[in-house]
């Protein structure tokens, strides 16, 4: 076939070949937990910016449908539950513990999916592909549902086809770093989700990292979905060490912690610059902290 | 690394607020240094442990500005790190220095906290070359 020649009906048919066929791959998946297509979106969908209320779910979703039904058959299966939210109008639908695992386990299957159709492929060319697509889903009416629901998952396309798994690659739903982010911003003054938002979205968008506001608070609530790549991201402007949100490492977190509370006393004793010759470290920020609160106690 | 073009003219111009003449002892070049500041200047030497592995810091608050140097170093090595921290002080290095947001520098910032090591270290050399009481060219020519 010319790679300059294609038929009026040829691109459609590749699509919904290509689409059957992940499809039939990720149902064959999910065939334990006896899951449809729409039930499949739908906790993906929940999992990585829910809960939502039935007609904001249904604006999420590729459905041509009301989702009612298929949310109905989850709760049955007890993956999804009624929640409660912000919103004290509407009823929002949650994922329960189990249908948090459901989707990870989807996602580790879009992986190797993904893996499988493209892993022969040179990266440039994947790279390649997955932008045009992008550019043609321009073309119709997603409302910003790509950004809303990848965004927070992006890892760079080497990182995604060389993953032994998908928790090589990014952390579902993880208490530990919603505890530590919180943490983090507390010691750092930032304040409310939305004005810590306001002050750190800005670093990530210079970093690349486009994150919605109603990610950030899933990842500050939920810890997650949130790919490895984006979480090193995120904590390297928050605390200059890629690794302090989602590490166990006992040094690293002593020592981040102790300088982020060096700051915090320096900005205390009202420093407005400061600078060394050589590692200024936690204890030396913080000793120069205190030789500033001296002064300013002995009425500099 | 030689100083950018930037740098230089920073530099020279920090300078030149100074008025710096052989013979000058290092208490006139802080006092000179405050002056431009438009604030005092503290010194303090210290032996804290904490400081071993920074040979001098500065801290500026809207009042006054500290200067710490380690106590354990040789004379000429406090001096040394006296001056510095004065240069970064004189460049008014606290604009791309980081008031509480030292971790949150981004690579650019690094980039230029490094030229701006570079121009307190140049500044550094530059005030005690000029307050030596002899000239380079008589030290050249005995």
């Amino acid at each position: 076939m010319s790679e300059e020649e294609v038929a009026p009906s040829e691109l459609r048919y590749l699509f919904l070949a290509l689409s059957k066929e992940w499809e039939r791959s990720i149902l064959e998946h999910a065939e334990a937990r006896d899951l449809t297509s729409a039930q499949v979106e739908i906790l993906l969908v929940l999992n990585e910016s829910g809960p939502y209320s039935m007609q904001d779910l249904g604006q999420m979703l590729l459905l041509n449908r009301d989702p009612f039904r298929s949310v109905d058959s989850l709760v049955a299966k007890g993956l999804v539950e009624r929640g409660s939210g912000e919103d004290k109008r509407k009823v929002l639908w949650s994922l329960t513990a189990a249908g948090a695992e459901a989707a990870a386990d989807i996602v580790a299957a879009d992986l190797s999916l993904l893996q499988n159709f493209v892993g022969d492929l040179p990266t440039e060319s994947t790279a390649k592909l997955v932008n045009l697509l992008r550019s043609l889903q321009g073309k119709v009416p997603t409302l910003g549902v790509l950004e809303q629901r990848f965004s927070a998952q992006q890892s760079p396309m080497h990182e995604v086809l060389a993953a032994a798994s998908s928790t090589d690659l990014q952390v579902n739903r993880s208490p530990i770093v919603a505890s530590r982010l919180r943490q983090t911003l507390e010691l750092k003054n930032a304040g409310e989700a939305s004005a810590a938002f306001a002050k750190y979205s800005p670093q990530l968008a210079e970093r690349g990292i486009e994150l919605p506001f109603r990610n950030w608070v899933r990842l500050l609530e939920n810890g997650g979905p949130v790919s490895r790549h984006v979480l090193g991201e995120l904590s390297d402007v928050l605390t200059g060490n890629r690794d302090y949100l989602s590490t166990d490492d006992e040094n690293v977190l002593k020592d981040v912690e102790n300088h982020m509370r060096a700051e915090n006393a320096l900005l205390l004793a009202g420093v407005t610059g400061f600078g060394g010759r050589g590692a200024l470290d936690a204890g030396a920020l913080q000793a120069l902290a205190e030789l500033v609160q001296k002064r300013l106690n002995d009425g500099a | 690394m030689p100083l950018s073009r930037k740098s230089r003219a920073l530099t020279t111009r920090a300078l030149s607020e100074l008025q710096l003449a052989p013979g000058m002892l290092a208490q006139d070049v802080v006092d000179a240094v405050a002056t431009v500041l438009g604030k005092p200047i503290f010194l303090e030497q210290t032996v804290d442990e904490r400081f071993k592995k920074t040979t001098g810091s500065f801290a500026l608050t809207p009042d006054f500005a500290l200067i710490v140097f380690r106590g354990i170093d040789p004379q000429a090595y406090q001096m040394h790190s006296l001056f510095h921290e004065l240069g970064h002080l004189l460049c008014r290095h606290r604009e791309c220095s980081r008031p509480g947001t030292q971790l949150e520098t981004e690579a650019l910032e690094l980039v230029l906290w490094s030229e701006a090591e570079r121009e307190a270290e140049f500044l550094a050399f530059k005030i005690a070359s000029l307050i030596s009481r002899k000239s380079r060219s008589i030290q050249a020519f005995g």
